[in-house]
């Protein structure tokens, strides 16, 4: 049975692959860079220097894998991977312990165990080379690797059956999709913390105590134990680590057993009422398309968790880049410039991305160019009513700590002219390329409809720096000179003009191709 | 009640010509002609993939053909949208409705996109959703409605501004029998009055009980169409249907699969 389960996850992997061209590549490359990170990781903590150093990055090092195997299903489900769906596996005609060890076996296989795999053992080679490379510490280290990467897999997947049903409704797959934007957002934090510090994290010593007598940190301690000759300790933690491995597997079971034998009631779940929209509001909507479209957005970004990830996320990187600049040495508002460019790579690009395929109902309606240029105006006012406040206020807050405030006005004018060009150019790269999100909110696009937005993206990207340039130049000549003031109104006139000019041509294009955006959308 | 013109020929609600889509090289539309007379009830019937979706996308103004011309209500859908989208009312099949909004919401929207006074967008919306059974249910969002009650809430959207000619892509699928018979109602009462319902469907009974005209497709062509006794000649739709799609039932009726039925485990 083994071999079938094996068989089928390699299938799987094999099958998703062939579908594009492009997944193909971004997998191996992925992949590959995981791999390389992992060993390079594994290799650092496989040399750490002293004794105690080694046995508490081992406990770190175990106790951060184990929670991220156990956080991982409750934020992206099964990732994707149908081996590990649990409700796949419940109408599979075979036995229990043959479905359990198969299941196993399976979630052993793939990128994400094989990395594991190599910090695991890096992790435990350093544990027990610095406490002395005695063979008792080797033969404990292999049974510890063993044993952790069993524990990370059978937790991870007794949590996704255990939770299953509740990720399945709407409402469980709505806070999964803000546990994922979260997991991203602190991920970028802590990229952009470490990579900018320059310094490892360091945590204070009764954390490693605390974690040390959690299940990781038995594991992790007995490669010591077993160098120091206190075998008691080391049957003891190992015992303990194998028994608590078995209780997850007979709850993965349960779980198991009950999706099979229950019935799902997230459709019986009791849902809010909308209430009903007072006269002002609704006669105002009535007549402007353009606020129409515009309150229908601002609607969606407060009930639909994609759309309220994409803008939170762009929204955190807009503030986060600054924010992480300031400390490294960038003590000027100028900054906030950063924090416009962050946003112009993610929102502006999408604005009919988060509508997907009920665009279709624009679209039948969509009879001047009037309609259209609403419909990119209403997609656009949102998005800058949210981060025109967040950039100025990132910049004068900037500006009050670092005291440059004289060069305020210069920053705000010069984060204007460049926020102005990315919503042009994402105006463009929205009506010519539109990006479809894809039906399973763990695939980042649809397949094979993305080539042409991420070019696009890329390619305004750098068109929009060359576009704001002349306004570097300006900052740059006039820095110190009491006439910088005048980057502000200038820069804002530059940005508002570029939206404008682009706006009509663009919204003569969405007239004339209203049904090819529908056509990209289709396949989300 | 028909509008006959001066020549006292039935005036066309949709004419197609030569409408043709290749996707990927290969024709999933091959130049198929249709006219649906005003005040018809037309069904357009053929096996998955025969290419009644993308004809309806096409004829609708939601996809551009490659080639050839569709006319509703006397206004050119690719050369004169401004005129024409205003005479149609659109089911389509495969694409979402805004999930996010309430049932009412959704219709509030519909209207106010549709440029409807406020008072008839809200007047009309409560009439549909109390006649399609959607009343207790307009505060919910679409989200968490029913495969049946989407259909429902799309079909009220599309009959709000009403529309002299209205296209249904499989408007009975997944729906209930208790909701397909008060689908079926609003659809009888709408073309009684002269209004003109296009509608696809693979349930032969269903097409045989309401329509008065039938396309069939096949493989992207149409390869009859007339009225439903002109296309069934005499014998049930069903019979017809598979004489004219070639039915692949017949292979089982050989000598393959013997083995089927005949355990004893």
């Amino acid at each position: 049975m083994v071999g079938v389960f094996v068989g089928l996850k390699v299938a799987l992997l094999r099958s998703s692959l062939r579908r594009s061209r492009s997944r193909a590549v971004g997998f191996v490359l992925g992949t590959t860079a995981a791999v390389v990170g992992s060993c390079w990781t594994s290799v650092h903590l496989a040399g750490a220097r002293s004794a105690n150093e080694a046995a508490d990055l081992t406990v770190l090092a175990f106790t951060g894998l184990a929670v991220a195997w156990l956080a991982l299903p409750l934020s992206f489900g099964g990732g994707g991977d149908e081996s590990a769906d649990p409700t796949r596996l419940v109408v599979l005609p075979v036995r229990p312990r043959a479905l359990i060890t198969g299941a196993t076996a399976a979630a052993l296989v793939g990128p994400g165990p094989l990395c594991s795999l190599i910090l695991v053992v890096g992790a435990a080679a350093g544990a027990a080379r610095a406490t002395g490379g005695s063979s008792a510490a080797a033969g404990a280290a292999v049974v510890a690797s063993a044993l952790m990467l069993l524990l990370c897999v059978i937790g991870s997947r007794a949590v996704l059956a255990s939770f299953a049903r509740a990720l399945a409704g709407r409402r469980g797959k709505d806070a999964a999709a803000l546990g994922g934007v979260l997991t991203a957002v602190g991920g970028y934090a802590a990229y952009l913390l470490l990579s900018t510090a320059g310094s490892g994290p360091q945590l204070p010593s009764f954390v490693v105590r605390v974690l040390r007598w959690t299940p990781p940190g038995w594991i992790a301690d007995s490669i010591r134990a077993a160098a120091e000759g206190r075998a008691a300790v080391v049957l003891a933690e190992t015992a303990a680590a194998v028994a608590l491995t078995a209780v997850l597997m007979v709850w993965w079971h349960r779980s198991l057993n009950r999706l099979m034998t229950t019935v799902d009631a997230s459709t019986a779940q009791a849902v809010r009422e909308r209430g009903a929209r007072s006269g002002t509001m609704a006669r105002l909507l009535t007549s402007s398309r353009t606020l129409l479209i515009a309150h229908h957005q601002f609607t969606s970004f407060l009930r639909a968790p994609r759309h309220r990830m994409t803008l939170i996320a762009a929204l955190a990187y807009a503030l986060l880049f600054p924010v992480v600049c300031v400390p490294v040495g960038a003590k000027s508002p100028y900054v906030a410039v950063g924090g416009a460019w962050v946003f112009g790579l993610t929102a502006p690009g999408v604005l009919f991305a988060m509508d997907g395929s009920a665009i279709w109902s624009n679209i039948a309606t969509l009879r001047t160019r009037a309609q259209a240029r609403a419909e990119l105006v209403g997609r656009m006012l949102p998005q800058m009513a949210l981060i025109v406040p967040w950039v100025t206020a990132t910049a004068v807050v900037v500006a009050l700590l670092t005291r440059r405030g004289d060069q305020l006005a210069a920053a705000l004018g010069l984060t204007f002219a460049l926020l102005g060009l990315t919503f042009a150019i994402g105006m463009v790269i929205s009506v010519y390329w539109p990006y479809p999100y894809p039906e399973d909110p763990f695939e980042v696009s649809a397949p094979g409809q993305n080539g042409g937005y991420h070019t696009a993206n890329f390619v305004g990207t750098l068109l929009g720096l060359l576009a704001v340039s002349p306004f570097v130049v300006g900052a740059v000549v006039l820095e110190g000179s009491p006439h910088s003031w005048l980057l502000l109104p200038l820069g804002t006139a530059y940005g508002v003009l570029a939206v404008v000019i682009t706006l009509r041509s663009m919204a003569r294009r969405l007239h004339a191709r209203a049904p090819e955006v529908l056509t990209a959308l289709r396949a989300s | 009640m028909h509008h006959p013109p001066a020549d006292g020929m039935p005036l066309a609600a949709v004419d197609v010509r030569q409408l043709r889509k290749e996707f990927d090289g290969k024709a999933a539309v091959d130049g198929i002609d249709l006219t649906v007379p005003a005040g018809s009830f037309y069904g357009l019937v053929g096996p998955n993939g025969a290419g009644k979706t993308t004809s309806l996308s096409m004829i609708t103004g939601l996809l551009r053909p490659d080639s050839g011309t569709v006319t509703v209500a006397g206004h050119d859908v690719w050369r004169d949208p401004y005129e024409a989208k205003h005479r149609i009312g659109i089911l389509p099949d495969g694409l979402r409705l805004f999930e996010r909004l309430s049932g009412r919401e959704l219709l509030r929207y519909t209207g106010r996109l549709r440029q409807l006074p406020a008072h008839q967008t809200e007047e009309r919306a409560a009439e549909l959703l109390e006649v399609l059974g959607l009343t207790e249910a307009a505060g919910k969002m679409v989200v968490d409605y029913s495969t049946g009650m989407r259909k429902k809430i799309g079909m009220a959207a599309a009959l709000l501004h009403n529309p002299p000619v209205l296209f249904l892509d499989e408007p009975f699928e997944s729906v209930d029998p208790v909701s397909a018979e008060t689908i079926r109602e609003v659809l009888r009462q709408y073309t009684g009055t002269g209004s003109t319902v296009i509608f696809s469907s693979h349930v032969m009974e269903l097409v045989s009980a309401l329509c008065s005209h039938v396309a069939v497709m096949a493989a992207g062509r149409v390869v009859a169409d007339g009225t439903l006794d002109e296309v069934r000649a005499g014998r049930t739709l069903g019979e017809r249907f598979m004489e004219l799609v070639g039915s692949p039932a017949t292979k089982a009726k050989g000598g393959s699969l013997a083995w089927l039925g005949s355990s004893s485990g």
